[in-house]
């Protein structure tokens, strides 16, 4: 939420040197391009993180999306739209990483096997048993809550709400009209209202 | 829609928190001065950043970053060596085309039927005639000639002329009768 206060107002020092890295980025510096990735590679890969629930997949495919991004920083025409296009690049390996991850498991020879083993079952908290079952029970109310959200509802709330990111730079990410990420945004926080066993847990009850 | 004096509503908070900007001047403005309001769209917000914390809290740190090498500066302009999106629709296409060319050139010939369907029944008459014909003189009319040239008049001088007796055998020694086995 700290990052949409931003969206109005002047450019703050931060934004400006961001730009400057990225235009030396963009003339072929790569100490501007590390300094852009040691920014945002964390909440790169948390989002993917959130996505896949591995934290193997979540390192592979962020590093992949900071090299695509290295590689086609040409391409990227606006400077003040780095982090949205930076997203876009996630928004669109994670489609292509559960794409294939489907296909694979057209061909899995046990299909009683419940048990996923791509997803994470430790707890980055395990030494703290209270907090280890705070996440655990986080992680069943999110996704008992996002299970009841259409596709772009689930994947625009989770962007503003989880990624923190601004409505412009949802709108960069997927691909849509601001009207369009607003819209969903509207509807899904609908739903939010309503889920009270939710927001009882966020309130701590 | 909201007056000063009236609180806003359910849907108007929620309007507020996806985007201030979205209300009113005058809704705005009772916002800002209305405690009642205000708590209630704080409380939402509160949630919110709550739903980001919780979030990061269950990812787990960052360890590792990638390592980049030096990336070569474009000397002629990106565009002009594009060929991604060109590829993109040529390949599917090319690929049709071979599945199409393919089937046909595979496609079987259409069958002809003559054989069960059209061709006209044969006079049961005819056929045993023809068979009796056949018993008579089996030789295709085309061989009927090569008997006259090798001076064979009838079916039995070309019998004798394929199986001769041992008697008729100018070369043979046995004097046995005819029909007689020559061991």
């Amino acid at each position: 939420m700290q990052k949409a206060e931003t969206d109005i107002g002047a450019v703050s020092p931060e934004t400006q040197q961001e730009m400057t890295w990225i235009k030396q980025a963009k003339t072929g510096s790569r100490k501007a391009f590390e300094r852009l990735t040691d920014r945002y590679y964390g909440d790169i890969f948390r989002m993917i993180y959130y996505r896949t629930h591995n934290r193997m997949d979540a390192e592979d495919l962020a590093q992949e999306v900071f090299l695509k991004a290295y590689k086609g920083l040409d391409s990227l025409s606006d400077e003040n739209r780095f982090r949205g296009w930076l997203f876009r690049i996630a928004v669109n390996r994670l489609r292509d990483f559960h794409r294939r991850k489907k296909f694979l498991y057209l061909f899995k020879s046990f299909p009683n096997d419940d048990v996923d083993e791509t997803v994470d079952v430790q707890s980055p908290n395990d030494s703290d048993p209270l907090e280890a079952l705070i996440q655990k029970r986080f992680r069943h109310e999110s996704e008992t809550f996002l299970s009841r959200l259409s596709r772009m509802e689930k994947d625009v709330f989770v962007l503003r709400f989880m990624d923190q990111l601004r409505i412009g730079e949802i709108a960069i990410a997927l691909n849509k009209g601001e009207s369009t990420i607003k819209t969903h945004l509207y509807r899904a926080l609908s739903k939010f209202k309503k889920d009270k066993a939710f927001q009882d847990f966020l309130k701590g009850e | 829609m909201a007056r000063s004096g009236n609180h806003l509503t359910e849907a108007q908070i929620l309007q507020a928190v996806v985007d201030l900007s979205d209300l009113t001047d005058v809704q705005q403005a009772h916002l800002k001065g209305c405690p009642a309001c205000l708590a209630k769209k704080d409380r939402l917000d509160h949630m919110l950043s709550q739903v980001g914390n919780m979030a990061r809290a269950s990812a787990p740190a960052v360890v590792s970053r990638p390592v980049f090498t030096d990336r070569p500066t474009a000397i002629l302009p990106r565009s002009l060596f594009n060929f991604q999106p060109f590829i993109r629709i040529a390949l599917p296409v090319v690929f049709v085309l071979v599945i199409v060319a393919t089937v046909l050139v595979l496609k079987p010939a259409p069958v002809t039927h003559m054989a069960s369907e059209e061709a006209p029944m044969i006079d049961p008459e005819q056929l045993l005639s023809d068979i009796d014909s056949l018993i008579e003189n089996p030789l295709p009319q085309g061989f009927q000639p090569l008997l006259s040239f090798a001076g064979i008049d009838s079916e039995e001088d070309f019998m004798e002329f394929i199986v001769p007796v041992p008697e008729d055998d100018p070369l043979s020694n046995k004097t046995g009768e005819k029909g007689e086995s020559i061991c």
